[in-house]
C-alpha cells in the first residue's frame, strides 16, 4: 500500500511554471476557444460526462484536442467505510481512460453512507480509521485506474467529533497511507481555518502567516492549486464558488506556492454568477503571474 | 444445378434477388467513395482562435455560401435593400464613407440589376468572379487537406458508371428474357431498377458536388461544436428592434452564418429578409437561396448550381 503502489503520485521537483487553467462550464465555451492561448489547462467535472450523450462526448473530446484536460470527481466516496461503486468507478475508468490525463481528482470526503447518497461532500472524522479507509478505497480504484489519482482537501461545515487528529495531520496521514499527490483547495484551506478557528484569518489579517503552522502541511504533494471566491452565510464562509477570488486567497496562494515545489497547475473554480469572461481569464492571468513568480 | 440461372428465375424470386443485388451494388459504391478520400483518417486542424467568415463559407458551401455570407453582412450593414416588389436592391449603407473590399462589392455590384435571390445565385458571372477573389482562401483550404480531393470526384463517377451497368444491365437482360418468354408483367423490375438507380445517382451526385472533405466535414463539426454558444448569443443580440446598420454578426461573428448558414438564423433575425430566401426554396429554380440546400454546413453538401467550387 501507498507510496509504491501504481499510480502514485510521487514528488517530483519541478522547475516549470505551474499552469493556469479553469474549471469548463459549457456558458463559456466559445469564448473559451476563442482565448484559447490564455488558458493553459482545463479541468471537466467528471460527473457531467460519466453517463453523457454522443454529443456531450463530443464535446469533450473537441476540449481533449484543444487543451490539457483534467477530470475531477465529485461522487466516488472514497471515505465510505462499505467501499467503492463498482459502476461508477467503472466508468470513471473509461472517462480517464478516454482523456488519458497527466492525473485526475477526488475528494477526500464521503457522498454516501450505509449505501445511502447524501447529496454533498462530507468532510471524514479525523481518525486512523478514516484514513485507513481511504486508503483501502484508492486502493481499489488504483486497481481500475493506473493515472495518478490527486485528492481534494474538502471544507467542513463541522467538524466530526471524536478526532484523533487535525486537519493537516490527517490529510498528511491519508497522502502517506495511498501515495496520492494534493490537489490543494486554497480557498477550502481558508474557509476551514476561518470557519473553525479563525487562526487563519486572524494571522493573514496581522500579515504574521508564518505563524500559521505552514510547516505542518504536506506542501511537497501539492501537484495541483484550486481557488475560488465564496461568500459568508450566517456568520460561516461557504465555497460556493459564485465570486471573484477574494485577497486573502491570493495572499494564501503567494504564501504556499513557493513551498508547493511540485505543483504543476492552478486551476479557478466558478459555478455560479458568471462574470463576463474576461474576468475569469484575470484570474487566471493572475494565477500564472504568481506560479512564475514564485517559481 | 447445372442449369441454374439468375435470368431463369420466377419474376417474385428474381426480384428478391435484384433488390438484394442492388443493396450490395449501393453498400459497395458508399464504401468506395468514402474510401476515395485519403483524409477521413486525419485528425481535423485545431478550432481557430478568430474564424475567418469568408473561408469557413466557402468551405461550408462553395461560392455559393460566400455570396449568401457577404449578402448578409452588406445587409446587416444597410447597403441591401428589399423593394416592394420583393427583389433585392442596393441601399445607401452606413454613412461612414469606408469602402467595401473586393468581394463584398462585387455581390453589391450585382445587385443592381435588383435580382431575385434566386437570379442572384443563379448569377454565373458573380460566382465565377468571387470563385476568383476566393482564390487565396481555396488555397489554404487546399494545403489543409480541407477540400474534397478529386479523387472523390472521379470515384464516384467511376462507381455511378460500373454500378449503373450492374443495375440496369441485370435489369435490362431479365426484361428481354422476360419479353422473349412472353411474360408481360415487368413492372415492378423496371420500378425497382428506376428507384435504385436514382439512389445511386443521388449518392454520386452528392459526393461529386462535395466540397469539404472528411478533414473539413469534421473541422467544420468542431467549429460548429465550440462556437455554437455564441450563435445564439448573437441572434439574441440581434433580436429587438436594433437600429438600421447595426450588427449583431459583427465581423467577429460573421463566421457564425458561414457555418451554420441561413437556416439556423431564420424567425429570429432580419426575418423580412430571410423570408426572401425561404420563398426562393420552395421556388422550382433550385437556387442556392434555398437556405436548406447550403446552410448546413457540416454535411459537406455544398451548393453545385451555384458555381460553388467543388474541386
Amino acid at each position: 500500500m501507498g507510496d509504491a503502489a501504481a499510480g502514485a503520485t510521487e514528488p517530483m521537483e519541478t522547475t516549470a511554471a505551474p499552469r493556469a487553467g479553469l474549471g469548463f462550464r459549457p456558458q463559456f465555451c466559445a469564448d473559451l476557444f476563442a482565448a484559447r492561448e490564455a488558458v493553459d489547462i482545463i479541468e471537466v467535472i467528471a460527473d457531467h460526462y460519466l453517463d453523457a450523450s454522443r454529443e456531450k462526448l463530443a464535446e469533450l473530446d473537441l476540449l481533449a484536442d484543444h487543451f490539457p484536460v483534467v477530470p475531477h470527481g465529485l461522487d466516488l466516496s472514497l471515505g465510505s467505510a462499505e467501499g467503492i461503486d463498482p459502476a461508477y468507478l467503472r466508468k470513471m475508468a473509461r472517462l480517464v481512460a478516454r482523456l488519458d490525463p497527466p492525473w485526475w481528482s477526488e475528494h477526500l470526503a464521503f457522498t454516501k453512507a450505509g449505501g445511502v447518497a447524501i447529496g454533498h461532500l462530507a468532510a471524514l472524522p479525523y481518525t486512523r480509521e478514516a484514513a485507513e479507509a481511504v486508503a483501502r478505497n484508492v486502493e481499489t480504484v488504483r486497481r481500475a485506474i493506473a493515472t495518478p489519482l490527486l485528492l481534494e482537501n474538502p471544507t467542513a461545515i463541522a467538524l466530526v467529533p471524536g478526532a484523533e487528529m487535525d486537519e493537516p495531520a490527517f490529510l498528511t496521514r491519508v497522502l502517506e497511507l495511498t501515495g496520492c499527490g494534493w490537489l490543494c483547495d486554497v480557498t477550502n484551506l481558508y474557509t476551514n481555518a476561518v470557519n473553525h478557528g479563525g487562526d487563519l484569518e486572524a494571522a493573514l489579517d496581522r500579515g504574521a502567516l508564518d505563524r500559521w503552522a505552514l510547516d505542518r502541511w504536506p506542501w511537497e504533494r501539492v501537484v495541483q492549486f484550486h481557488i475560488a471566491g465564496g461568500r459568508r452565510l450566517r456568520g460561516l464562509l461557504m465555497d460556493s464558488h459564485d465570486a471573484p477570488t477574494p485577497p486573502e486567497i491570493w495572499a494564501l496562494l503567494e504564501t504556499i506556492l513557493p513551498l508547493a515545489r511540485n505543483a504543476q497547475a492552478i486551476v479557478l473554480e466558478r459555478d455560479e454568477n458568471l462574470p463576463p469572461f474576461g474576468a475569469l481569464l484575470e484570474e487566471v492571468a493572475r494565477a500564472r503571474a504568481i506560479g512564475r513568480r514564485c517559481r | 444445378m447445372a442449369g441454374f440461372s439468375i435470368l431463369g428465375l420466377s419474376g417474385p424470386a428474381f426480384l428478391g434477388v435484384y433488390a438484394g443485388v442492388a443493396a450490395l451494388t449501393l453498400l459497395l459504391a458508399h464504401l468506395f467513395i468514402r474510401a476515395s478520400d485519403p483524409t477521413r483518417d486525419l485528425s481535423p486542424p485545431k478550432v481557430p482562435s478568430e474564424p475567418d467568415a469568408i473561408t469557413l463559407a466557402y468551405l461550408a458551401g462553395g461560392v455559393g455560401n460566400v455570396i449568401r455570407t457577404l449578402l448578409f453582412d452588406l445587409r446587416q450593414r444597410g447597403y441591401v435593400g428589399v423593394g416592394a416588389d420583393k427583389r433585392l436592391e442596393p441601399a445607401a449603407g452606413p454613412q461612414s464613407g469606408r469602402v467595401l473590399d473586393a468581394r463584398p462589392a462585387r455581390v453589391l455590384a450585382a445587385l443592381r440589376t435588383r435580382p431575385t435571390p434566386a437570379e442572384l445565385f443563379d448569377d454565373w458571372t458573380l460566382a465565377a468572379d468571387l470563385e476568383r477573389l476566393c482564390a487565396p482562401e481555396r488555397r489554404r483550404l487546399v494545403e489543409q487537406d480541407l477540400l474534397a480531393p478529386p479523387e472523390v470526384e472521379r470515384t464516384a463517377q467511376a462507381t455511378l458508371i460500373v454500378g449503373s451497368a450492374v443495375l440496369l444491365g441485370l435489369a435490362g437482360v431479365k426484361f428481354v428474357v422476360a419479353l422473349s418468354g412472353g411474360h408481360q408483367n415487368v413492372i415492378f423490375l423496371l420500378l425497382l431498377a428506376a428507384v435504385v438507380e436514382a439512389l445511386l445517382w443521388g449518392m454520386v451526385s452528392r459526393a461529386r458536388k462535395r466540397i469539404a472533405s472528411a478533414r473539413g466535414t469534421a473541422y467544420l463539426a468542431a467549429i460548429k461544436r465550440a462556437y455554437g454558444r455564441r450563435l445564439s448569443e448573437r441572434i439574441g443580440k440581434a433580436g429587438g428592434s436594433r437600429p438600421a446598420g447595426a450588427t449583431a454578426f459583427d465581423a467577429g461573428s460573421l463566421f457564425l452564418v458561414s457555418v451554420f448558414g441561413y437556416e439556423a438564423l431564420k424567425g429570429a433575425v432580419e426575418p423580412e429578409f430571410m423570408s426572401l430566401f425561404k420563398k426562393s426554396s420552395s421556388d422550382s429554380s433550385g437556387s442556392c437561396g434555398s437556405s436548406s440546400s447550403c446552410g448546413s454546413g457540416d454535411s459537406g453538401g455544398g451548393c453545385g448550381g451555384c458555381g460553388g467550387g467543388g474541386d
